[in-house]
């Protein structure tokens, strides 16, 4: 049984656990709702008690929403997150905190960081393993754009080599990431340092044109304005990275002798286990320090999992909250119609019919409540991720998947057992009494 | 195992013996030692307010627990059965008018006329909606479909009647039925329902204040303080 469901596909899993999940419900219904039909006296009460029902509707939506959101929130941004390390399989930065560099470096955070030398970065380079190594510079920006030198070897990486427009060919032509509020052609003049703390016109005589933009990654690097890294250094007035004889060149190879340094270099390597050994290589105490960008955020998430580990108790319990006060709603509710209830009970309606129509009065508005909260869940975890994408740069993505849907046929089926007590609740009362209120 | 009488005698003889219901606190609501009816014969109970009249009938319905003694409907003692068999004699048996009407506000006249349509057999669902339509054309309701809160006090009644005729069934119990009519409607009710029940069969007990309505009733009783005081013909003062 167990290698059957191994060999079933994710979808077909997924296919299944939604029907096992919303199995109860329909079980429940088939079995209360034969051969009844009981649906203009349900829609009669629902109509008659519209207050009441709106209210508790709303409380459903409610909780359903918030449940919902947050769970394709969290799975969105982890996602999103995580996605954004894809194209960094090896960085080399100075020894120091790993998350430190990953957001200077993947998440363009401006963090002080301290430069690796070039004869590390020419070493790495000249290495066998390696199919690219790209050194970064950091430190300039224009508008909210961070400015970022680098490699054209980097920028292909980055981009698949889908690059709108041309790729530099001088160090004062730019490519812009697809969200920087420039145009191809345009013509701008990098300010000294990052955004509010920029100094406007200290690098006046370097305008720079944009010839190219890169198509969105889902990334901060979207943001960003990517120039050639030598016209950082010579910016700064620092050396190009090339020997004087070589002044014009644009990348590698790199001299160590006239190379300014580094913050990071992001590397590339033949295979993906020789990524391991460059990662051994390059772990020099004191000097430079390699890692998996992927890998240390594993690792945050680890650490997330236990949050959420303990964070799904809470919600457990709060679900459990709710699924009471729901009970408790629903047991209010029906005693509006207990007159309503004992007039069938004492017309000689079978007890299957009056605890059908009690049943399907809670599994209407319920449904009703769920259905509109995950339309809203939908919703809000649409907008709160689309501006939490303005905010960082990286694309998140929330749109409800199979665990959201599993959530909703759960809290489905749930109800659906729990809508039997009011049920019961209703033939505790005497048809007398009932008749007499 | 009680004896349980088959759906199809129409008109049954009643008889309680021992009959009493008690209150809360222990007090006698209700005290009948011995009261029969021939089947197809209509009864008028009658009395001052608080003498147990309603709870009378509704203990001839089944509708109240731990009564006392024995009302046989036929040879079905309806005290012997559980709640469960008592509603399913119910709805085999007996017809129920109340006085407060006890209809569903949000639907029409017909669907509350024929509001056992919802939980009947698929196959009996057409004939009885066919039913309660004649009937309530008969009563004179212009409108079947109007919902019944747009409807006069006197509709209403109307459509509870033809609830509870729709049926056929074998016993009718009717709780002030002309209460909130105006003399000459409660007299036209009445002669549709003496028509009604003597046509069918039927047995008849009603509850009433209604002078109108008791002189037309083969028997009646009145009730003071739960006990039977009088049991004749009723005579108009």
């Amino acid at each position: 049984m167990i290698t059957f469901w191994d060999n079933l596909s994710a979808l077909s899993q997924d296919f299944v656990l939604a029907l096992f999940l919303i199995l109860p419900t329909l079980c429940i219904g088939a079995s209360v709702i034969r051969g009844y039909a009981l649906w203009p006296l349900v829609s009669a009460i629902i109509w008659r008690f519209r207050g009441p029902n709106i209210t508790f509707i709303l409380l459903i939506t409610l909780s359903v929403a918030l449940s919902l959101s947050i769970s394709a929130l969290e799975s969105g941004l982890r996602k999103g997150i995580a996605k954004s390390t894809d194209k960094f399989d090896l960085l080399v930065t100075a020894p120091g905190s790993e998350t430190k560099m990953i957001l200077a470096t993947v998440y363009l955070e401006p963090i002080d960081i301290p430069l690796l030398s070039g004869e590390i970065f020419t070493e790495i380079e000249a290495h066998e393993k390696v199919v690219m190594a790209a050194p970064l510079a950091f430190g300039d920006s224009y508008g909210i754009s961070p400015i970022v030198g680098t490699t054209a070897d980097f920028l292909t990486h980055l981009s698949d080599g889908k690059i709108k427009g041309r790729m530099w060919q001088t160090s004062m032509e730019a490519v812009i990431g697809t969200l920087a509020p420039l145009e191809i052609g345009e013509k701008f003049v990098p300010s000294h340092g990052i955004s509010f703390s920029s100094q406007n016109g200290a690098h006046a005589d370097y305008a720079m044109q944009v010839v190219g933009r890169l198509p969105p990654t889902g990334t901060p690097w979207d943001q960003a304005i990517l120039v050639p890294i030598e016209a950082v250094w010579e910016v700064h007035g620092l050396a190009n990275g090339h020997a004087p004889n070589r002044l014009d060149q644009l990348g590698s190879p790199f001299d160590a002798e006239y190379f300014p340094g580094t913050p990071a270099i992001i590397i590339k390597a033949h295979e993906l286990w020789s990524n391991y050994a460059l990662r051994s290589e390059f772990t020099r105490s004191g000097t430079s320090m390699a890692f998996f960008p992927a890998s240390v955020l594993s690792n945050v998430f680890k650490i997330m999992a236990n949050i959420r580990k303990a964070m799904s108790v809470m919600s457990v319990l709060t679900q459990a909250i709710t699924a009471c006060s729901v009970l408790m709603s629903l047991i209010i509710i029906s005693r509006l119609f207990q007159r309503q209830m004992s007039v069938l009970r004492a017309l000689g309606a079978p007890t299957r019919f009056v605890f059908a129509v009690l049943w399907s009065y809670c599994m209407s508005l319920l449904t009703i409540g769920a259905l509109i909260g995950a339309f809203c869940g939908a919703a809000t975890a649409a907008i709160v991720s689309h501006f939490v994408s303005l905010q960082t740069g990286i694309l998140i993505l929330a749109p409800f998947g199979w665990g959201e849907m599993h959530y909703f046929l759960s809290f489905i089926s749930i109800m659906a057992l729990l809508s039997l007590l009011p049920a019961f609740a209703v033939f505790q009362n005497s048809i007398v009494e009932g008749l007499r209120n | 195992m009680p004896h349980i009488t088959k759906p199809s005698d129409i008109g049954l003889h009643m008889t309680m013996i021992d009959c009493v219901v008690r209150g809360d606190n222990g007090r006698v609501l209700l005290s009948v030692p011995k009261l029969q009816i021939d089947k197809g014969t209509s009864l008028g109970i009658y009395g001052p307010s608080g003498a147990g009249k309603t709870t009378m009938l509704y203990c001839i319905a089944g509708l109240i627990d731990n009564v006392e003694g024995s009302i046989y409907w036929g040879e079905t003692d309806l005290l012997q059965l559980k709640a469960k068999d008592r509603t399913h004699y119910r709805s085999d048996h007996i017809g129920m008018i109340f006085q407060d009407f006890h209809l569903f506000d949000e639907l029409g006249a017909l669907t509350n006329a024929s509001l056992s349509a919802m939980y009947v057999s698929q196959a009996k669902r057409a004939n009885l909606k066919k039913h309660a339509k004649v009937i309530l054309e008969h009563l004179g309701l212009d409108d079947v479909n109007a919902p019944v809160n747009r409807l006069s006090g006197g509709e209403r009644q109307r459509v509870a009647v033809a609830r509870a005729l729709a049926q056929e069934k074998s016993i009718l119990l009717a709780d002030e039925p002309t209460a909130s009519l105006n003399r000459e409607m409660a007299d036209s009710l009445t002669d549709d329902l003496i028509r009604y029940v003597k046509a069918e069969g039927q047995t008849l007990i009603t509850v009433s204040h209604d002078i109108n309505l008791l002189s037309r009733m083969d028997r009646t009783v009145e009730l003071k303080g739960g006990m039977i005081t009088n049991s004749t013909k009723f005579k108009t003062p």
